[in-house]
Formats: structure tokens, C-alpha cells, sequence
């Protein structure tokens, strides 16, 4: 079954093949908890695209975000057996980002956030960009979006992010980040606010 | 109105209903809302376009920021690291398993095994223990093999026999501690006969 397994890929990749049975993530679970190290792969492949840029954005930087793709994974690795779909709310992917939440508030906290806010600001300022030509202006919007992410209160940056990157509902981020939805979407909603008022600028 | 709707203010509300994430009775309470509301209207649609102009940005600066590393070489990091994992797991699992204990042989065991021990003991020892019926020749086959020996040997048999039967009798009686004259006699008498 393993040498049939194929990832779900995001809009603009190729797709699964016609006639091939993706198999869900609490199937590939599963296979991994059985020894599969195939079905763990197409699980990251699944989920790398919205998962590091929900870190690249969260994180502020490359370097960090790479760092936390690879211990979100090993983290779920650690964890598997403790896991049950049928239990967790918004099934693995919300568990998947939980801990790359965790993950990014763990470092956020070990290495003191003003620190880190400071020093994404100026990784910000001082980034020279490396488009050019036709991609000036996507680039420009990059540049813009990240600083205004960068000035958002962490708790409305991990709900914009969230909803943006995981495609969770309201409901499942509220979980996940241990809030009530109303708070959560009362953070979503500022978080928007504030980003039309900093891209306008 | 539903107990999520209560809990909910109104941009909360607008925005569950955006999502379309609202069961079909409270999407129904909100769009009765909106029609009687027109404030509430004008707010459901600058929600709508700062949405959508908070998903532009997010679309734009996806495509011009270059991802960490490719998604090969992700799968690649990860791959190593859970290859690693199964194997520790595995590891873990030896050393988790229940030692097996040696056969253990309960208390009954030993005294049964004792016990059996002795009565094979017995009946061994018993069965090597010459029995003197099987042994000891008859009267009849004595004179039996003494008519047999005169006859090859003629008169000078009986004598022969005779030192022999002293000289049988003195030795048996040396080597015997608790056997009487009474006892041989026996014998000889049978022999005689």
C-alpha cells in the first residue's frame, strides 16, 4: 500500500494521479506508527508548503523557519502514539500546526521576543530584496506584508497565520490556540484591521 | 438565537458567517439580521473586502518570497530523522519488553521430584538385588551335575569332591560373617541326598 501512497498536493503542483486513492491522514498515521517511513514522507510533502510559510511568517525568518519545519516533524514524530484523530479537533493537520505553534512560541520564549521582534525589524530593513524586473512589485508586497506581520501583537499574527496557512476553521484555531472563538476571531478581525491600516501607509 | 451566536459579538459574528462556518439556523438568524440592519450590512462588507485585501497581500508576498528549501530536501531531513526514530523506537521496545524470566518451577516441583527421585531409587536397588530362589541350585540339579561328573571321572570323583566340599566349606565359612556350619549343612545334606 505504501508504494501507492501519493501526497495531496497544494494548488499549482502536480496532482494526484487519476484513479489514485489519496490516502487521509489518520490512514498514513497509521502506516507510520507501523513502521512506514514512506507514508511520514508523503505526509511532509502534504503539508510542507502551507506549514513552512506559516512558519516563515510566524518566524520572520528562513533560517528559523527551516529550523522549526524540522522540529515541528520531529516533535510529531516523538508524539505519535499519543495521537488520536478521532479525539483531536481539526484532526492532524490542526495537531500538525499546534505544534508549530508550540514550537515558535518555545523559541519566542527562549530567546526573549523583544530581542527577536527588534531583530526582525531590522532583517526587514536592511533585506535587500533579490527580485527584479516583472516580480518587483510581488516582491514590494512581501517586503510590505512582512513588516506589517512583524508589527502585529504575536497572539493576532498566530490567528491571521493560522487561518491563512492551515485553512483551519475558526473553531479548531480557537482550540488550538486554547482561546474562545470570540477571542480568536475578535483577533483575527484586529489583525485584518491592522494590516489594511499598515499596507495602506 | 444559538448559544454560539450569544457568545459571539457582532464582527465575530460577521466573520463566522464570511467563513461560512455558522450551523444553517444561525446563518439564517445573521442574513435576517442583515436585511433589517443596514448598518450591519456595511460592516459585513468592509469585512469582506479587508478579507480579501488581506488575502491579495498574502497571495502577492507568497509569490515573490522564495521558499527555505525545497520541498525535496525538506522530505529528505525529515525522512533521515524518522528513519532514525523507528529505529530508537525499536530499540525502546526491546528494552521495554518484559524480561523473560527463566522457567520457574513451583514448590510442589521440587518436593514431587524428590519424591519421584527415591521411589526410582528403590525400585532400582530392588531390582538388582539377586533373589536366592532364581540362584541357588536344587538338590536335583546338584546331583544331577555330580552323577554326570563320576561318570566321565569314574571313582576317584568322589574323593575329588569331597577335599572339594571341605575346602568349599572352610572358605565359605571364612568369607561368611553370620552363616552357621547349621546353614552349609543344609546345603551339603541336600547335596548328599
Amino acid at each position: 500500500m505504501t508504494e501507492q501512497l501519493t501526497a495531496t498536493t497544494s494548488p499549482g503542483e502536480a496532482s494526484t494521479p487519476p484513479g489514485a486513492v489519496s490516502p487521509s491522514d489518520e490512514e498514513l498515521i497509521e502506516l507510520l506508527r507501523d513502521g512506514s517511513t514512506n507514508a511520514g514522507e508523503v505526509l511532509v510533502k502534504r503539508y510542507y508548503e502551507p506549514l513552512i510559510r506559516y512558519l516563515q511568517r510566524v518566524a520572520g525568518n528562513d533560517h528559523l523557519a527551516e529550523e522549526l519545519h524540522q522540529q515541528t516533524w520531529l516533535s510529531v514524530l516523538d508524539h505519535l502514539d499519543k495521537f488520536d484523530g478521532t479525539v483531536s479537533s481539526g484532526g492532524f493537520k490542526a495537531w500538525l500546526f499546534r505544534i508549530a505553534t508550540n514550537k515558535a512560541n518555545d523559541h519566542w520564549r527562549s530567546s526573549g521576543r523583544e530581542k527577536h521582534a527588534k531583530e526582525g525589524a531590522r532583517l526587514i530593513t536592511e533585506e535587500t530584496s533579490p527580485h527584479a524586473g516583472h516580480r518587483l512589485e510581488a516582491a514590494e508586497q512581501e517586503e510590505n506584508l512582512k513588516r506589517a506581520i512583524a508589527q502585529l501583537p504575536e497572539n493576532q499574527r498566530q490567528v491571521l497565520m493560522l487561518r491563512y496557512y492551515s485553512g483551519l476553521k475558526f473553531v479548531e484555531i480557537a482550540d488550538l490556540l486554547g482561546c474562545p472563538l470570540n477571542t480568536a476571531l475578535g483577533r483575527m478581525h484586529k489583525a485584518m484591521l491592522k494590516l489594511k491600516e499598515m499596507m495602506a501607509t | 438565537m444559538s448559544s454560539l451566536l450569544e457568545n459571539l459579538d457582532s464582527q465575530a459574528r460577521l466573520l463566522m458567517y464570511l467563513a461560512d462556518e455558522l450551523a444553517p439556523e444561525d446563518r439564517a438568524q445573521v442574513e435576517r439580521q442583515l436585511r433589517d440592519d443596514p448598518t450591519f450590512t456595511q460592516e459585513l462588507e468592509q469585512l469582506r473586502q479587508m478579507q480579501d485585501a488581506t488575502h491579495s497581500a498574502f497571495i502577492a508576498a507568497d509569490a515573490g518570497q522564495k521558499f527555505p528549501m525545497t520541498r525535496d530536501t525538506a522530505v529528505r531531513r525529515v525522512s533521515r530523522a524518522m528513519k532514525q526514530w523507528q529505529v530508537d523506537r525499536a530499540h525502546r521496545s526491546l528494552d521495554n519488553a518484559p524480561v523473560r524470566r527463566p522457567f520457574h518451577i513451583p514448590w510442589w516441583g521440587y518436593a514431587s521430584g524428590v519424591a519421584a527421585a527415591i521411589i526410582i531409587g528403590v525400585i532400582v536397588w530392588s531390582g538388582s538385588l539377586p533373589e536366592a530362589g532364581n540362584h541357588a541350585p536344587t538338590a536335583e540339579q546338584i546331583q544331577k551335575e555330580h552323577d554326570t561328573l563320576a561318570e566321565n571321572f569314574g571313582d576317584g570323583f568322589s574323593q575329588d569332591v569331597e577335599s572339594f566340599r571341605n575346602s568349599r566349606r572352610a572358605r565359605f565359612m571364612l568369607l561368611s560373617r553370620d552363616t552357621s556350619d547349621n546353614v552349609m549343612d543344609d546345603v551339603f545334606m541336600q547335596v548328599d541326598q
